[in-house]
């Protein structure tokens, strides 16, 4: 009888296997899993914000430099648009071109 | 065996292939489109790295006649870098998600390349002379003294090797709130499709408030945690004729009538084995993966991709489909495609290939067709293939 089923709507077969696994998922607020990994591309710790507010509070200070470890922002520091690891562009040409 | 568009003695061959060989593919390299222009003499690529690279059909060699011409790198350039909206704490991929080029107007080409954020409007031209005899400089651009010079005279035009450039005419920036994913101008000039994530919008140039939703009802009973994910349409295009659109969601492809837009008048199934595999195709991200789709020059046959490097074409008239496999191992000159079959039953076959063996990393999401000749382009991650229909 379950393999009739599993024959009948296979795709309810894998929501089932889905949710024994991962008992929480759907039920997130945010919208959908399908939404919310689209618009987190990209996304990196940064609060324009805290930084404005930041550099006008020490206006003729130096803002605290993140330590060797840039990738670590924890404490008071606040993450500076140099902190960001800068991505560089390719400048090597296509190797569909070669 | 029989293959699609053309008639029943139809075949593909191998005609050329771009790239590098090696395993270790960079994720720059990962070819993010491909398009032919207007009449098919240009075809170009862009990449995950923010490049585009053009090539151009060269003439059939006098020589030998019964081959098709090949194509060429042409001109490439550096379209996007990635950048930083710090706004919104998000970074802004250089992958070109879209070329589109212009009708030709003049001895210049013109196309379209878009990110995620901003479109650019690049032109492409040709110099192939250069003016020489300048009176107030000499052949090495050292600038002569005016006051020794006692006679002038006309510069002339002398001829130079070959160079195309690309200069960026516009930058549309800040144009989408949303990631572009789909610009498509129908051929009647009067219409075109913006796509985004969630919905098509049909608009006419001159109406703006108006547009025509097509969406197709969901069936209550097929519900489920995946419907709405793999019911996302990754592409739409137009029709030559202007009179269909084609939708690609997860497991088909649908023909609609523009004149109906309440159920797709074609449904064309690509991999319906893997319907019953979505719980693991969630876990490896592959459910995600946005397959383009495209039509033959005469609005026949439609084609798109697959995993393990297949793609697949479909007659609209005879109904007949086909898959087909871009691999290096049947990268032969004019080799001709052994169609490919995905065994779904309990018995595999000699020469199918069973779901659970299939490469999921290799993915066919770009596919373009010639405009006007049976010459397609398959981007498998980051080498381009190039097939022509068998000449006798």
């Amino acid at each position: 009888q379950d393999s009739q089923e599993k024959n009948a709507n296979p795709v309810k077969a894998e929501e089932a296997k889905l949710k024994a696994k991962y008992p929480g998922l759907g039920q997130k607020p945010g919208g959908s899993d399908f939404l919310m990994k689209r618009l987190q591309k990209g996304q990196k710790y940064f609060d324009s914000g805290d930084y404005n507010m930041a550099k006008a509070k020490m206006k003729n200070k130096q803002l605290p430099v993140a330590g060797p470890d840039k990738n670590l922002v924890t404490g008071d520091h606040i993450p500076t648009p140099q902190d960001l690891p800068q991505r560089k562009s390719s400048l090597v040409t296509s190797k569909l071109a070669g | 065996s029989t293959g699609v568009a053309g008639g029943n003695d139809f075949q593909w061959c191998f005609s050329q292939v771009k790239g590098a060989i090696d395993e270790d593919v960079a994720e720059a390299d990962i070819i993010s489109t491909v398009e032919f222009n207007y009449s098919g003499e240009l075809l170009a690529t862009g990449d995950k790295g923010g490049r585009v690279v053009i090539f151009q059909h060269e003439q059939e060699s006098k020589n030998r006649p019964h081959l098709r011409g090949e194509y060429n790198v042409y001109s490439t350039f550096q379209s996007h870098e990635p950048e930083f909206d710090y706004l919104k704490s998000l970074e802004i991929e250089e992958k070109i998600n879209k070329i589109r080029w212009l009708p030709q107007q003049n001895a210049a080409h013109f196309l379209l390349s878009t990110n995620d954020k901003t479109i650019k409007l690049w032109k492409i031209s040709e110099r192939d002379k250069r003016a020489e005899g300048y009176n107030l400089k000499d052949e090495d651009g050292r600038l002569r003294d005016p006051f020794r010079i006692t006679s002038l005279r006309v510069p002339v035009l002398m001829p130079m090797d070959l160079m195309v450039e690309a200069s960026p005419r516009r930058i549309f920036a800040n144009a989408h709130t949303y990631h572009i994913n789909s610009i498509s101008v129908n051929s009647d000039h009067e219409t075109y499709l913006s796509a985004d994530d969630l919905r098509i919008n049909l608009w006419h140039l001159e109406i703006t408030d108006r547009s025509f939703i097509f969406e197709e009802p969901e069936d209550p009973s097929s519900r489920s945690f995946f419907s709405e994910i793999i019911s996302s349409i990754s592409d739409v295009k137009f029709s030559h004729s202007g009179r269909y659109m084609m939708t690609r969601d997860y497991l088909s492809v649908k023909v609609w009538d523009l004149n109906m837009e309440n159920r797709p008048v074609e449904t064309y199934q690509v991999h319906e084995y893997l319907r019953s595999k979505l719980c693991s195709l969630y876990e490896n991200d592959c459910i995600f993966d946005k397959f383009e789709c495209c039509w033959n020059g005469s609005d026949s046959a439609i084609m798109t991709g697959s995993y393990n490097n297949f793609f697949r074409m479909f007659d609209r008239n005879t109904r007949r489909d086909i898959t087909l496999e871009a691999s290096r191992e049947s990268s032969k000159p004019r080799a001709t495609l052994k169609p490919r079959k995905v065994s779904t039953g309990g018995k595999r076959k000699k020469d199918e290939i069973s779901v659970d063996s299939l490469d999921f990393n290799k993915k066919i999401l770009h596919t373009a067709w010639h405009p006007k000749d049976n010459v397609i382009a398959v981007a498998a991650t980051n080498n381009l293939y190039i097939f022509q229909d068998k000449i006798n």
